[in-house]
């Protein structure tokens, strides 16, 4: 792909209402040229819907989709230049890999030598070269992902959309593919917007990450900052696995969990109902005596430890009955001063893993 | 236990099987009869009443008209069906639901109804005993089996394939054309196999508006019972139960060959 047709995505206020149920309530989202953005929300969220006013599927009720300076707004499918990747594939069943991966090359009239060059070049960019002739129904999960993603990309769309693309695959494929996807959005340079309901495989590809909850976007950030920084109660639960407790505000930067005192490294907001994040791998257990000025500690009654492969899950209960969860990698080192159900410990987090969001905003 | 349930379970499959086959199996021997009338067991054996069925000008015509009625009644039937169970498919609209019912009418009215209906209507405008009266009805009956034929293939079609055909460049229609049309085909198939045999079988609303030169092969069947109860009947009833079987057998094995394909 030497020449690419990749263009910035802009959507304005898009608004989306089936009857009484409002899907979208007023989305804004810029996409750079050869960004990749994923879209990232429980089901009912509104991104489905939203990645059918992208693709042309739907039209929005109100608002505006521009690829580049071109309003795309009522075009069909057929005339937006996109490559689409669906969860289940939809690859023509009836027709062979080579013949798949050519039906858009075929819908612009490319036929012949040309096509067949295309063709080659695209099974080559996915690692599928010499599987043109086989039939759809022969092929892995992995390799009709493949077949679908070479589909997408053989005729130079201006933007690839993919819909929870890997979700079908087991656990080790989707980490491969994932690892791929991200390889191949660097080479081609391409524009993707990528719906996923999955928060790992959103932080693990994307540029940035829009978080959809009640069809709006949440929080649009780089995955670091969304990890580090949820703007709320909704996006800290749905990021990572964290426990949401209560918290009173003291200070500026300080916080009381029970009787607790916590301080964080940022400034706490100044709403009524706040929350601490926390994130179970950032608890570390730590002597009973240790005091540093970078962490806060807390005490607690260990419930529960699940032995889970790589690492152990474990409940601590707090004093006032709270229970949130940590984790602990699962090597050696650790095995040997495991806490036990019933056991006290103590556990320090750092500062700046001190986490405080205000309850959800007013959704309207 | 088990066995014993298995056992009359085979008994009660055979007993239905003999049910629905034992009067055809009846009609066929009839019609090698050598007898004047139609009698079981027949007599003794000939070829004198296919003889009589082929031979015979008027029974000729009557055959033509009904094939040639059936084939045309498919070739409008079949789109208007497909086009239909499309739309029922796809909307979200509760109007367009609601429309399926319509649709379906054809088959709850009773057939004596729709054809005094019919009749009425056709004697109105003039369509009694004509090609096109006979067709628009004969249609009208068959669209429902089109209809719930292509449907149910529809249904476990997934028309996520459409949406990518369109991404990737062609219109709605091409994209069915291309895409969702040959892999619902043995239901789309089976739809003009219902309608053309329904077609070819029509008898009681052919009662009220065929006739003339635009004699229904079922129809003319029935005025003769009424006059004469000859085995011409049986050697003719053998000849459709052979073509309708030869047709549902071709399709079916076209339907495994694009499957295995």
């Amino acid at each position: 792909m030497t020449s690419s047709n990749f263009v910035s995505v802009s959507i304005q206020n898009l608004v989306k209402t089936y009857g009484n149920f409002q899907a979208l309530r007023g989305v804004s989202l810029d996409i750079r040229a050869g960004e990749f953005v994923s879209i990232l929300g429980p089901s009912g969220s509104g991104k489905t819907t939203m990645l059918q006013i992208i693709g042309g599927f739907a039209r929005p009720t109100s608002g505006r989709v521009f690829f580049g300076n071109n309003d795309v707004t009522l075009l069909p499918p057929q005339k937006r230049d996109i490559g689409v990747v669906f969860q289940s594939y939809a690859l023509f069943p009836h027709l062979s890999v080579a013949e798949n991966i050519a039906f858009p090359l075929r819908a612009r009239n490319i036929s012949g030598a040309e096509c067949k060059a295309l063709v080659e070049k695209a099974l080559d960019t996915v690692e599928l070269g010499g599987y043109g002739e086989r039939a759809i129904s022969k092929l892995s999960g992995g390799q009709r992902q493949r077949v679908a993603l070479a589909r997408a990309i053989v005729f130079q769309p201006r933007l690839i959309l993919m819909d929870e693309p890997l979700s079908a695959l087991d656990k080790n494929l989707r980490e491969t593919m994932q690892m791929e996807l991200r390889n191949l959005h660097a080479r081609l340079g391409a524009t993707i917007v990528y719906v996923t309901h999955d928060q790992r495989e959103a932080l693990t590809m994307s540029d940035r990450v829009a978080v959809m909850s009640n069809g709006r976007i949440v929080q649009i950030d780089e995955p670091r900052t969304l990890y580090s920084s949820p703007v709320d109660h909704f996006v800290a639960s749905f990021v990572g696995e964290s426990t949401l407790v209560p918290v009173k505000r003291l200070g500026a930067r300080q916080v009381a969990l029970g009787d607790v005192v916590l301080n964080t490294a940022s400034d706490v907001a100044q709403a009524q109902d706040i929350f601490i994040a926390i994130q179970s791998e950032t608890l570390l257990p730590c002597s009973a005596a240790e005091t540093e000025a970078d962490s806060n500690y807390i005490q607690g009654t260990v419930r529960d430890l699940v032995f889970q492969g790589e690492s152990l899950k474990a409940s601590l209960e707090l004093a006032g009955g709270t229970e949130i969860g940590f984790r602990i990698p699962s090597h050696r080192y650790n095995h040997l001063t495991l806490p036990q159900p019933g056991e006290t410990v103590r556990l320090k987090l750092h500062v700046e893993d001190t986490i405080v969001v205000p309850a959800n905003r007013e959704v309207g | 236990m088990t066995s014993w349930i298995r056992s009359l379970l085979w008994i009660v499959t055979a007993l239905i099987l003999a049910f629905m086959i034992l009067p055809i199996v009846i009609v066929v021997i009839m019609s090698f009869s050598d007898s004047r009338f139609l009698t079981f067991p027949p007599p003794g054996f000939s070829l004198r009443w296919y003889e009589a069925y082929f031979g015979n000008r008027d029974w000729m015509d009557a055959t033509w008209t009904s094939i040639m009625l059936a084939a045309i009644t498919t070739v409008v039937t079949v789109p208007i069906g497909t086009a239909a169970a499309y739309a029922a498919n796809v909307s979200q609209s509760k109007f367009i639901r609601r429309l399926q019912l319509l649709l379906l009418t054809p088959v709850m009215v009773p057939v004596i109804i729709l054809a005094a209906g019919i009749y009425m209507v056709y004697a109105q405008i003039g369509l009694v005993a004509t090609k096109t009266g006979l067709v628009f009805a004969y249609a009208m009956m068959n669209v429902p089996y089109v209809f719930i034929a292509v449907l149910a293939g529809l249904r476990s079609f997934d028309m996520n394939q459409e949406d990518v055909a369109r991404s990737l460049g062609v219109n709605r229609f091409t994209a069915f054309m291309k895409v969702t049309l040959p892999q619902i085909r043995p239901s789309v198939i089976t739809g003009a196999l219902f309608a053309f045999i329904g077609a070819l079988d029509e008898t009681v609303v052919s009662l009220f508006i065929a006739g003339g030169e635009n004699q229904t092969l079922p129809r003319r069947m029935f005025m003769s019972l009424r006059n004469e109860i000859d085995p011409t009947i049986a050697s003719i009833s053998s000849v459709l139960v052979t073509a309708s079987f030869a047709l549902v057998i071709l399709a079916g094995l076209r339907g495994r060959k694009t499957n295995a394909g």
